[in-house]
C-alpha cells in the first residue's frame, strides 16, 4: 500500500535537485541562526570535502577563506524577526563540478539594502588589482570600524573569488528583507564560461525560490550529494555538534545513520556508474512532528521488496516489533553478507515509533525515485 | 598480581566510525566503547571475535566486560550480538559479568541492553550515566 504522503511540491523539488546531479557533486543547506558554532561545523564540513577533492590547494584555500567570511558576514548583520520564526537565514553550500558556489541569505533591515547595493555594485566593477588595493587602503585606515571593518570582508571575498559577487534581496515586509550573497570559486579555469554563465543567469534567483519553499515547509536541512560513508559520518558529526543531546535527538540520529547507510548500500545510479550514490535527505518540523525524508534512486524491480518489507512492520505492536527484532538479530543465515542484517527498517520504525511512509515516482522504465518518510515526535525541546 | 594469561592485550584505536576496543586480560579490562558505524561491521569485528575465542582457550576466572557505546548502526549490532553470545558460552569456563552503559536519556540504550540481557544468559548488569 503506497501512502501518498508528500506534495507533489516536494516531489518536483526533490526531481530538480537530480536532474543535473554529477558524481562528486554536493549540497549542504542549512537553515536557521547562525552563531560561531554553528559556523564551526560548517567549515568542518567544507574542510572534510575539500580534503577528499581534486582542487590545488591555493584554490582549496580561497573556498575556505570565502566560506568564513561569508558566515562570519551573516552573523555581523543578521536580523530577528521579533514573535515571527517563519523567516530564517540560509547557507547553502554547493559543489558542482569545477565550482564551488557560496551562498547566504540573511535578514536585514529593509533601510540597508541601497548601502549594501551600492558598495557591492562599486566592488563588482573593480578589477582585481583594484580590489587589491582597496583591501590595502581598508586595513590601513580603517583598522576599527563599528560593523567590522568598512566590509573588508566583502572586498576579501571578491578579491579571491575572482568573479563578480552576485546579490539580491527579497523582501519579507515593510521593515525586513533577506539579503542574499553568493560567490563562486571555479577550480578549473578551462571549464569558465560554460559554469559562469549557467551561475549568472539562474543561480540566486533559483535560491531565492528554494529559501522561500524552505520557510513555508520549516525545513531545517537539506543534504544533497554521494551518500558515501565519508559525507554521511561529516553529517552525522555536523548535527552532533550542533543539537544538545536529549533523547529526541539522539534517536535522531541514530535514524539518520541507518537511513543515509541504507542508500549507500541499495541505491541505484541512473548512469550505473560505480560507487557513487546520490541521494537527497532533508529535515522538516510541522505540527510539532519531525519529519527526516531520504530520497534515491531504485531499479524498479526492487520496489515490490520494499514495499513488502515496510508494510509487513508498519502495523505490529511495540511487542511484536520487538519480536521480530529479536528474531532477525538472532538469524545467522544472512551472515554471510555483510551489506545485509535485515535490521534497518525494523530499528527505525522502532524507533521511530509511528509508520514509516513511503513513495515512489518513475523515472523511466527501469528507474523511480524512492522516498521514504520516518516521522517523530519531539516530547523535549530540539533547541 | 600473577599473571593470569599469555595473551597479549587487543588494543585498537577508535576511529570516525568505529569504537575503541581494548582486552587487557592481565588487568581484567574488557571494553567496547564510542561509536559504532563501520559499513562493513563483519570485516572489523573479526579480529575482535577470533581474539575472544583465543582468550576463551585459557580464561581468567573472571571476565567483566564493558559495552559503552554511544553510537551503534544495525550492521554492528550483528555483531555486537555474536560477542555477547559468546560471552554466553565463555560462561563456562569464565564467570562473566556482562556492563552496558548508558546515558540517562537515551532510552533506545536502555531499551536494547534489557532485550539483550533477556537473550544473553549471563550476569548482566545496566548501567546508567548521568548526562
Amino acid at each position: 500500500m503506497v501512502t501518498h504522503f508528500l506534495s507533489n511540491q516536494y516531489k518536483e523539488f526533490v526531481a530538480e535537485f537530480f536532474k543535473n546531479i554529477q558524481k562528486g557533486d554536493l549540497e549542504y543547506i542549512y537553515r536557521g541562526s547562525v552563531n560561531s558554532v554553528v559556523i564551526a561545523n560548517i567549515l568542518d564540513l567544507a574542510k572534510l570535502n575539500l580534503e577528499l577533492d581534486n582542487a590545488v590547494q591555493p584554490v582549496k584555500s580561497r573556498i575556505y577563506f570565502i566560506l568564513g567570511e561569508g558566515l562570519q558576514n551573516i552573523t555581523r548583520h543578521q536580523e530577528i524577526i521579533p514573535g515571527d520564526d517563519k523567516y530564517q537565514n540560509i547557507i547553502v553550500i554547493s559543489k558542482q563540478q569545477y565550482q564551488y558556489t557560496i551562498t547566504t541569505g540573511n535578514i536585514i533591515r529593509a533601510e540597508r539594502r541601497k548601502e549594501l547595493e551600492d558598495k557591492l555594485s562599486t566592488i563588482n566593477q573593480m578589477s582585481i588589482t583594484e580590489l587589491k588595493e582597496l583591501a590595502r587602503y581598508i586595513r590601513k585606515n580603517f583598522d576599527i570600524s563599528p560593523k567590522g571593518g568598512a566590509n573588508l570582508g566583502l572586498v576579501e571575498i571578491a578579491k579571491r573569488s575572482g568573479n563578480k559577487i552576485k546579490y539580491s534581496f527579497r523582501p519579507i515586509n515593510e521593515e525586513f528583507c533577506y539579503f542574499y550573497f553568493s560567490a563562486v570559486i571555479l577550480t578549473d579555469k578551462l571549464e569558465k564560461d560554460f559554469h559562469l554563465r549557467d551561475y549568472e543567469n539562474q543561480y540566486i534567483k533559483y535560491i531565492e525560490e528554494f529559501h522561500n519553499y524552505l520557510d513555508e515547509q520549516n525545513i531545517y536541512i537539506v543534504f544533497k550529494g554521494d551518500f558515501h560513508q565519508d559525507n554521511i559520518l561529516a553529517l552525522f558529526d555536523i548535527l552532533r555538534k550542533q543539537l544538545p543531546e536529549t533523547n529526541f535527538t539522539i534517536k535522531l540520529k541514530n535514524i539518520l545513520i541507518e537511513v543515509l547507510q541504507n542508500i549507500e548500500k541499495h541505491a541505484d545510479n541512473l548512469n550505473e556508474i560505480k560507487d557513487w550514490k546520490p541521494g537527497i535527505f532533508t529535515i522538516n518540523m510541522k505540527d510539532n512532528l519531525y519529519y527526516l525524508t531520504a530520497a534515491n534512486y531504485i531499479k524498479k524491480e526492487k520496489i515490490p521488496v520494499i514495499q513488502r518489507k515496510i508494510d509487513k512492520i508498519n502495523y505490529l505492536s511495540k511487542q511484536e516489533l520487538a519480536e521480530l527484532y529479536r528474531n532477525t538479530l538472532l538469524d545467522m543465515e544472512n551472515e554471510v553478507t555483510a551489506k545485509k542484517t535485515g535490521l534497518g527498517y525494523i530499528d527505525i520504525r522502532r524507533r521511530s515509533g509511528h509508520p514509516l511512509k513511503y513513495d515512489f515516482i518513475d523515472i523511466d522504465d527501469n528507474y523511480a525515485i524512492y522516498f521514504l518518510q520516518i516521522t517523530l515526535t519531539n516530547n523535549g525541546k530540539i533547541k | 598480581m600473577a599473571k593470569l594469561n599469555n595473551m597479549r592485550p587487543l588494543k585498537i584505536e577508535p576511529t570516525a566510525d568505529t569504537p575503541k576496543i581494548y582486552f587487557d586480560p592481565d588487568k581484567g579490562h574488557f571494553e567496547i566503547s564510542g561509536l559504532s558505524l563501520p559499513e562493513d561491521a563483519l570485516e572489523f569485528y573479526r579480529p575482535v571475535i577470533a581474539w575472544l575465542e583465543e582468550y576463551a582457550e585459557n580464561p581468567n576466572p573472571e571476565t567483566v566486560f564493558d559495552f559503552n557505546l554511544e553510537y551503534f548502526n544495525t550492521a554492528s549490532s550483528k555483531q555486537l550480538i555474536q560477542i555477547l553470545l559468546f560471552l554466553e558460552k565463555l560462561n563456562k569456563k569464565s564467570k562473566v559479568k556482562i556492563r552496558w552503559h548508558y546515558k540517562d536519556i537515551d532510552e533506545d540504550m536502555k531499551d536494547l541492553g534489557e532485550e539483550y540481557s533477556e537473550i544473553i544468559k549471563v550476569e548482566f548488569e545496566l548501567v546508567e550515566h548521568p548526562s
